[in-house]
């Protein structure tokens, strides 16, 4: 299990790696003055280079890349050349929203997935497993931004039950409140996640209820509950659980589409406007962060494999 | 199976049906209410409210009104420093919380706000201002001399308008006692209460001891401490600003015009939402999430005449403009290449490109003054500026032009200078001139600007200050166009030594604007709105260059 755990442990580093050298070096060569862009057309020159000297952007590109890096493993992100505040602390406070409406959009999206997937693989050829693959394949081909006005139409200005857009604190308005500012841009998420998860537990499934155990537990006896469950079920987690934990990956690395719909101040929106504004140190640090975040994520999900596939745990090896 | 395709043609029928019917959701027009007034209510930049509208310090019942108003802005500055930036983002919001020594009126005249009054000797050189006593800052200190200079002294360090506007070489503003400041210019400098009072990059007035404390740093949001009727209390990054009423805020007047006079504000709290899509800001009017939302699409205009509860309200504050590359490494440095470009464009048809009529609504003014219509600085060029494509291959031709291309910038990040050029382009083309565009982000077209041997002209929109103190682009050397114009410099330099304002618009009038159109230092294409959406409930709403909420009552 060490043995295990050293060897991701390199495998992350060297990603890490390559990964912030790769965005160092595409950042830099996009065209664009930070200094400029912060100053405004009519700065002077010599006002936009001495901000750029003040900045280190003169300095050599490898001295600002080892500069970076060494403060990183100290924890340090830099300072954000746009909204002068730590970087650590811009994307930690823009990330509370995001992990709220990822969080809340991946569970909901993988209850429904896995109830919906399991009816479609039970009933397969049926009018059940029809409906339900129309609806994966409505989910996964419906743009995201028209999504979220069709909910916006239908929810907000039609039937008005709940916001337009907007993100409020619960101290400031309430537990209630603040959630129901959530659930359109949750289920705008949640409906695409739940569309993919629903046809990889449906795909999962069938292949596992086709296996010779199944039929052997049949042939015992067990109820289709038990089989379904306990044996069907367990034994199609695994390429779920991959899903899953991509899908949450990728909703926490910020849904700028869904963020800027609903004004949400994720960590979406944040790159966007970073990248507008070359803002070097944010780009650099959200791109570590949310790796990071990948990188954690796959790890517990291998983790997970060990406890759902004793086997797994065992070996190192899957069946 | 003969089931299962039944089951198939029913769900594809279904949903057909349920995506008809959402669409059809989306169009109709509803019947305004008997109360709502759906008629459009111009501003007072353009024509003009009374000179008391939205002020005063008559009893107001605000037991019916909202405590809370909301608005949605569609910008997040980077910085609310204002002495650094000159984005309208910063300027709209910091004009709710700071206040200058003189604010423009509604008829853009520059009125004494926080200095009570101010002479000027026959030079207009030597400046003395009387400043307001009892005047308080947000944190409880009274405003006096000390904190006017260390803010008028900041502004003409970091402000390159400022500077370059006064023709300062090193003067700066001085303490006489603690309710006089003075300031020793070099320079002429008539203009000196149309450039304080100008909208962006504004001089506006904070404690010493804030601007020492920031050192050479930008001013931080927890710094931000101003005199006027609502303060800074906090900002949300990505999300809002809080602003609320500053219980001690008296004004000094009973008037309220333009920028100029009472602030008095009708509610406790406002908060700005930063919302940057247009759609949502407009359906957060319709659902009453935002009592005002700010600069909505002229294509959504149609439908936001068609709203319950919400009206439009425009005004007039933006000007779109080509801006020529003057400098040496340009051909457009020469006067006739420029007055070919000029003869070859049909303003009209590139105004109408960049915000095309719909829905009946017009949303611009073909103008090639630098200054529309209300402006006291107005004169009527259009004549001179008319197309003539003769004129334009006959100067081609004077000029023994070769075919080289000339490079053009635009940008997709604003969809009127996008539009604008490129019916420029084709416009240039039917003349015989060739054009290469380039099409860049906004941050690298910024970055471009410097460049100067990367480009000969780009359209682009600027705030409409509406004086001449205020006009970037015909400065000397800076990034918009590289003026460096011997005689216009001298005729600045002229008419700021004129004795009276009446005396300095006749020779604008007279002898500079025609001057400026006969060289084309830029071609100025014409003026656009800004509209809001503002509920019903809101009343006394006057915009003035934007976002203005002293004034207005919003109902429960």
């Amino acid at each position: 299990m060490v043995k295990y755990f050293l060897k991701r442990l390199g495998y992350v580093i060297i990603t890490l790696f390559i990964l912030s050298v790769s965005v160092f070096a595409l950042i830099h060569i996009t065209p664009g003055d930070p200094a400029r862009i912060m100053l405004g057309q009519d700065a002077s020159q010599e006002d936009v280079d001495a901000l750029t000297e003040q900045l280190g952007l003169n300095d050599p590109l490898l001295k600002q890349y080892v500069d970076w890096v060494v403060d990183a493993l100290h924890g340090d992100l830099g300072d954000s050349y746009s909204r002068k505040g730590a970087v650590v602390s811009e994307i930690g406070t823009a990330l509370v929203p995001t992990i709220e409406i990822s969080l809340l959009a991946q569970v909901f999206a993988t209850i429904i997935a896995l109830i919906l997937g399991i009816i479609a693989a039970k009933r397969k050829g049926k009018m059940a497993d029809s409906g339900i693959i129309a609806f994966a394949q409505l989910g996964i081909s419906i743009p995201s931004f028209l999504l979220s006005l069709l909910l916006v139409l239908a929810f907000s200005i039609s039937i008005k039950i709940f916001p337009v857009a907007g993100y409020k604190k619960i101290a400031d308005v309430g537990i209630i409140e603040h959630f129901r500012y959530l659930i359109l841009p949750v289920l705008s998420l949640a409906l695409m996640q739940c569309a993919m998860l629903t046809r990889m537990t449906r795909a999962s499934m069938i292949d596992v209820i086709n296996m010779d155990y199944i039929k052997t537990a049949k042939a015992k006896g067990s109820t289709e509950k038990n089989i379904l469950y306990k044996h069907a079920l367990r034994n199609a987690l695994i390429p779920i659980l991959t899903a899953v934990g991509q899908s949450f990956a990728t909703l926490l690395s910020g849904a700028a589409v869904v963020e800027t719909v609903f004004n949400i101040p994720g960590v979406g929106q944040l790159i966007v406007s970073s990248v507008t504004k070359r803002d070097y140190p944010m780009i650099q640090g959200i791109v570590l962060v949310v790796s990071l975040i990948y990188i954690v994520i796959n790890f517990v999900i291998d983790m997970l494999y060990g406890v759902i596939d004793p086997r797994i745990r065992i070996t190192g090896k899957g069946k | 199976m003969r089931n299962l395709k039944t089951w198939k043609k029913l769900m594809a029928i279904t949903m057909s049906v349920a995506m008809v019917a959402t669409l059809a959701g989306c169009g109709g027009s509803k019947e305004p209410s008997k109360d709502a007034a759906s008629d459009v209510t111009e501003g007072t930049s353009d024509a003009g409210g009374t000179a008391d509208a939205g002020g005063g310090t008559t009893e107001v019942d605000m037991s019916n009104l909202k405590s809370t108003i909301n608005v949605s802005y569609n910008a997040q500055p980077s910085t609310f420093d204002p002495h650094v930036t000159g984005a309208t983002a910063t300027a709209e919001i910091d004009r709710l919380v700071f206040e200058k020594l003189f604010e423009m009126d509604e008829t853009g005249t520059p009125q004494p706000q926080l200095c009570e009054s101010y002479t000027v000797d026959e030079t207009n050189q030597n400046w003395e201002f009387k400043l307001r006593e009892g005047v308080m800052f947000h944190n409880g200190e009274e405003m006096k001399a000390d904190d006017v200079v260390a803010s008028m002294n900041r502004w003409l360090a970091k402000s390159p308008i400022a500077a370059k506007a006064i023709q300062t070489n090193g003067e700066v503003f001085e303490k006489v006692d603690d309710y006089t400041v003075k300031l020793s210019l070099e320079s002429p400098c008539l203009l000196l209460p149309y450039v304080i009072a100008n909208f962006a990059q504004s001089a506006y007035i904070m404690p010493a001891s804030v601007i020492e404390a920031a050192g050479d740093e930008n001013i931080s949001a927890e710094q931000l401490i101003g005199t006027s009727s609502l303060k800074f209390t906090e900002w949300a990054v990505d999300n809002y600003v809080r602003l609320d009423k500053f219980e001690d805020y008296v004004p000094f007047t009973e008037e309220s015009s333009g920028n100029y006079g009472d602030r008095t504000v009708y509610f406790d709290t406002a908060m700005i939402y930063f919302v940057v899509d247009t759609t949502t800001r407009l359906n957060g009017a319709e659902t009453g999430e935002y009592d005002i939302s700010s600069t909505i699409a002229f294509s959504d205009v149609e439908r936001l005449n068609n709203m319950e509860g919400v009206h439009m309200v425009t005004t007039s504050s933006n000007a779109l403009t080509i801006t020529m590359n003057k400098s040496e490494d340009s051909v457009l440095n020469d006067p006739k290449w420029r007055q070919a470009i000029m003869y070859a464009l049909d303003l009209d048809e590139i105004m109408e490109g960049a915000y095309p009529t719909l829905g009946g609504y017009q949303a611009y003014t073909t103008n090639a003054c630098y200054f529309d219509e209300s402006s006291a600085w107005y004169v009527d060029v259009a004549q001179a500026v008319s197309q003539d494509q003769d004129k334009a291959k006959e100067l081609l031709a004077e000029l023994g032009y070769d075919g080289t291309p000339l490079v053009m910038m635009t940008t997709e990040a604003y969809q009127d200078m996008y539009n604008a050029s490129l019916i420029m382009k084709q416009q240039l083309e039917e003349v015989g001139i060739n054009v290469t565009l380039n099409v860049y982000d906004w941050g690298t077209m910024l970055t471009q600007l410097a460049q100067t041997d990367t480009y000969d002209l780009y359209p682009i929109n600027y705030p409409n200050d509406n004086n001449p103190a205020s006009v970037n682009y015909i400065r000397k050397t800076t990034a918009s166009g590289f003026t460096n114009d011997a005689q216009l410099d001298a005729y600045m330099k002229e008419m700021m030594a004129k004795s009276t304002y009446e005396e300095a618009q006749t020779f604008w009038k007279e002898t500079i604007m025609p001057y400026c159109v006969d060289t084309a230092q830029i071609v100025h294409l014409g003026d656009y709105d800004t509209v809001f959406a503002v509920s019903d409930k809101v009343s006394d709403f006057v915009p003035y260059f934007g976002l203005r909420l002293w004034g207005l009552k919003v109902s429960e």
